[in-house]
Parts: C-alpha cells; structure tokens; sequence
C-alpha cells in the first residue's frame, strides 16, 4: 500500500447507505461540558435517525433539544479498508411515537430495556463519512470478539475491532 | 445508561475487566466537545500504564483537545456465539504528549495508526472514570442488513 493519505471521503449519499443497512450506532453527548459516549440502536426513518433512550436518565436528559452525534463503522475485509460515517444534529423528543413503533414492531431495541422510552429523532445538519486502506503493519490483532456493532455480524472478521487481518 | 428490566440484563464490569477489554480492543471511538455540540472519531489507540495513548494529526481532534481536554473514549465488541455484549466507557483529560521523556516514552508504543499519512501528534487520555457494561444483545433481528 501507499505511504500517503488515501483517505477516501464518501458521498452523503453513501453515508445514508451505510446508515441504513446498519442499526448499531455510538452516540456521542455532551453531559455538562463532559463528553460521553453510549452505544444504541438506531433506524433511519425518512432522511432522519431515531432511536430511544430510557425516560429520566442520564443520557435522555444529555440528547432531548441538544446536539448529538452519532458514528458507525466497519472494515471491508476483501479491500482491508475501514470506513466511518459521522451524523451530527439536533435531537429531540418525538411525541407519542410509543404505540405506533410498538404497533409496528419495527427494531428499534435499545441495548438495555426501559420501561419508558423516549423517542428521540436526530435532523441531520452535516453527515459526513470517510474510507480508507489499513496501513501495512497497524496492531490490528485482538480479540475474537466482534464490535457490538454487529457489522456484519456473521462473519466476525468484517469488523476492525475485531480482526483477524494478515496484512499483505 | 437506563436501568436494566427484567427484560434484560446488564452486569457492572470490573475496572480490570474494563482495561482487559480496552487493551485487547486496540479501536474504539473519541468524543470531544466541540464549539457546534460534540463530535465523535473512530481511533486506534493502545493502553499505556492505566492511560489511552493515540496518534494523530493537526485537525479538528487537536483543535477541540487543545480548547477542551476533557474527552471520552468508548470501545465495544461482543460474541456471537452467546449474543454476549460488553461497552466500555472512559472519561477523561487528554494532552498532547511534548516532552522528552513523555515522546520517547510513546515512541515505544505500538500506535501504528490505521490510517497513513503523517500522524505527529501522540495524545495521551488520562482516566478519570472508567465503567463498562456487559449484557445480552436484544435485538430481534440480525444486524447483517
């Protein structure tokens, strides 16, 4: 592989490819000044990102009318290439919501269940995502562990936190 | 997080079973806070001594670092095989490493970043909280999309 930056940015129209062929995100907040990091569950709906959170904690009180952002990632194991999508935006509570996504059984499950979720959506103002080739030699070895991501989540390989990668 | 129901269930995870992961996770994701709200990063990094160490370049990172040292660190992972999760979560101070003794100290660390390109700036996260969780994945469906 090259010595230089082969970063590769992705078009928004990728970023929301990725976004929608994946459901497990890290949401990044801003708790009092103190940045925090959760991972959650997520769907795209419409040109927007929902998941929920329970009611009164912590993290509700950290998202509902504040800036968020959330990433996903993953490695393509055939290219050796990682790739990242960042969503930023303003999240904010969706209104008796409850039924309607329970009715739907649509999977929006948080990691951890909560008697009283919050809905929260998440309007995109910037959506931005980058690819690029692991450099030759990068201590990618770990554990046999997949990333909770779940990105591709039958081969186990496919994702950099996990990888069994040979460099060429 | 919220509270685990019966639905579920989350145990506590150890300090030393949090750093086990952290070291034999060698990818998490940094959040600072920037001016326009928080913003998060997929990085490399390796676990020196009880501290997260990185390489990176002049960028928006540095920039957010430098105005606020206050960051969070977070690696996640689970097992397939029992549907088994974990999350560990690190809060902290981060600097920019610039002595002597600190960059010869980092030169030894194996932080090859992923991504080539210069990365001349190592940064060190000093925790002040540590915590992670471990718990049953309840998702209903695959994740493979």
């Amino acid at each position: 592989m090259n010595g230089g930056d082969d970063t590769e940015h992705l078009t928004e129209r990728e970023c929301w490819e990725l976004l929608a062929t994946h459901t497990v995100a890290r949401l990044a907040v801003d708790i009092g000044g103190q940045p925090d990091i959760f991972p959650i569950n997520y769907l795209v709906d419409g040109a927007s990102i929902v998941f929920r959170t329970g009611a009164g904690t912590k993290l509700a009180g950290a998202v509902l009318s504040r800036h968020v952002a959330i990433e996903i990632d993953g490695l393509d194991e055939h290219d050796h290439s990682v790739w990242s999508v960042v969503v930023k935006g303003l999240a904010s509570e969706i209104d008796g919501m409850t039924e309607r996504w329970a009715a739907d059984d649509l999977p929006l499950y948080p990691w951890i269940a909560s008697e009283k979720p919050n809905f929260v959506r998440i309007e995109p103002r910037l959506t931005t995502g980058r690819r690029f080739h692991v450099v030759d030699g990068a201590a990618t070895t770990s554990t046999g562990t997949s990333s909770a991501t779940g990105i591709d989540a039958t081969t186990e390989e496919h994702h950099p936190g996990a990888p069994r990668m040979r460099p060429d | 997080m919220s509270s685990p129901s019966d639905e579920s269930s989350a145990d506590e995870l150890s300090e030393r079973e949090c750093w086990e992961h952290v070291r034999a996770e060698p990818y998490g994701r940094l959040a600072v806070i920037r001016p326009d709200g928080p913003a998060i990063y997929p990085i490399n990094a390796v676990v020196d001594h009880a501290t997260i160490v990185f390489r990176t370049t002049e960028g928006s990172k540095v920039d957010a670092i430098r105005a606020d040292p206050r960051v969070a660190f977070e690696v996640d992972g689970w097992d397939p095989a029992d549907g088994i999760a974990w999350s560990v979560g690190i809060t902290g101070l981060a600097h920019e490493l610039v002595s002597a003794l600190e960059g010869a100290s980092a030169v030894e660390l194996d932080v090859t970043p992923w991504q080539a390109g210069p990365k001349p700036i190592f940064v060190r996260i000093t925790p002040n909280s540590v915590s992670g969780q471990r718990f049953r994945r309840i998702d209903r469906r695959d994740d493979t999309g």
